[in-house]
């Protein structure tokens, strides 16, 4: 999927989503509960600070 | 049905209320309410999406009363949690490293924390952010 | 009014007007009133120039455009600050400068720093916590919607 592809189906723009892959901007708490329901994960998965893995 | 009266079927639509369109076809996915190519599709029909039947067509069966703006029930959740630690505003305010003002604020709904703060709050009072903030108020808490 | 101009069209149209109004304040107060004929024309072109470019991939397009998403609502609420402060910092310059050589009138600085600090004070009230209360008081809860709007 691409970014573009993903940013329509999400409802945001194509730099956004770059930015949040890039981890230069996080979600608001409503985007990132979408953003894990796309993917099927919780947003704990997902979003965990902790893990340096985090995000997708 | 989201926010239209059928007699301004063939006027246009205006960037806000594309956006609030989506914003409850995403309630709507969060809640499991849509699959995800159906969510997919009707985000698409939304965004082109050129007068108000058209964005009637793409929330169709929605109930409109669903927002993605913010959990209903968070701020009072979290306040339930506070309460039952007999914690006061300032004392959880002072254990998140927020001020007593942000507290106040995310109890009285004024204020959507930001990911990082959610999760801390989540953490704090030993949950997940799913369970803590999750939209649809039935699953919060029984997972 | 707004909703009924699509999303696009919004801010090009409104800097045309801006435009035109200043064509129409020089033609009334200026006695070279071809020139506001120059300034209309800017206006047109003005418009067309920003509606073309509203239709690019870029945050600045999407603000442009109004169909700006949450990060993107953020970057033209950031940008806006800063022109605040900056503007801010204007006014006061030009106060003090102009204060002190007497070259030109005093009061429009002034009346801007005034204008933009009380500005200032009004969104803080606004978009804050508001009042306390006690302990515990449930406040009326509604989501404040961000300034930030595109």
């Amino acid at each position: 999927m691409s970014q573009a592809e993903l940013a329509a189906a999400l409802g945001v723009s194509r730099q956004t989503i770059i930015s949040i892959e890039n981890g230069r901007y996080l979600p608001s708490l409503p985007l990132a509960f979408v953003i894990a329901r796309f993917f099927d994960l919780t947003v704990d998965k997902m979003f965990d600070p902790d893990e340096e893995e985090a995000g997708t | 049905m989201v926010v239209l009266d059928e007699g301004r079927g063939g006027l246009r639509t205006s960037d806000a209320d594309r956006e609030q369109a989506i914003d409850v076809l995403k309630a709507a996915f969060v809640r499991d309410r849509l699959a995800r190519a159906e969510f997919e599709a009707r985000v698409g029909q939304a965004l082109a999406s050129r007068t108000y039947a058209e964005l009637a067509a793409a929330t169709d069966g929605i109930p409109g009363r669903l927002t993605a703006d913010q959990p209903p029930g968070m701020p009072a959740r979290v306040r339930k949690q506070r309460t039952q630690r007999e914690m006061s505003q300032g004392e959880l305010a002072q254990a998140l490293g927020v001020s007593r003002q942000t507290v106040i604020s995310i109890e009285s709904g004024r204020y959507l924390p930001s990911l990082p703060l959610a999760f801390a709050i989540a953490r704090f009072f030993g949950l997940t952010v799913d369970n803590m903030f999750d939209p649809d108020e039935e699953k919060a808490g029984a997972r | 009014m707004m909703t009924f101009i699509r999303p696009r069209l919004r801010k090009p149209l409104l800097g045309g007007i801006a435009f035109l109004g200043i064509a129409a304040a020089w033609a009334i107060g200026s006695p070279a009133w071809g020139l506001a004929i120059v300034i209309a024309v800017v206006a047109v072109g003005q418009t067309v120039a920003w509606y073309t470019w509203a239709g690019a991939d870029t945050d600045e397009s999407a603000l442009l455009a109004s169909r700006a998403d949450e990060r993107q609502k953020q970057v033209g609420l950031r940008a806006r600050a800063l022109a605040g402060t900056v503007a801010l910092a204007a006014a006061y310059t030009g106060l003090v400068i102009t204060l002190a050589v007497k070259m030109a009138d005093a009061w429009p600085f002034a009346a801007l720093l005034a204008v933009a600090g009380f500005a200032y004070l009004l969104g803080l009230s606004s978009y804050g916590s508001g009042e306390p209360g006690p302990e515990g008081e449930v406040t009326a809860g509604h989501q404040t919607r961000s300034p930030a709007s595109s």
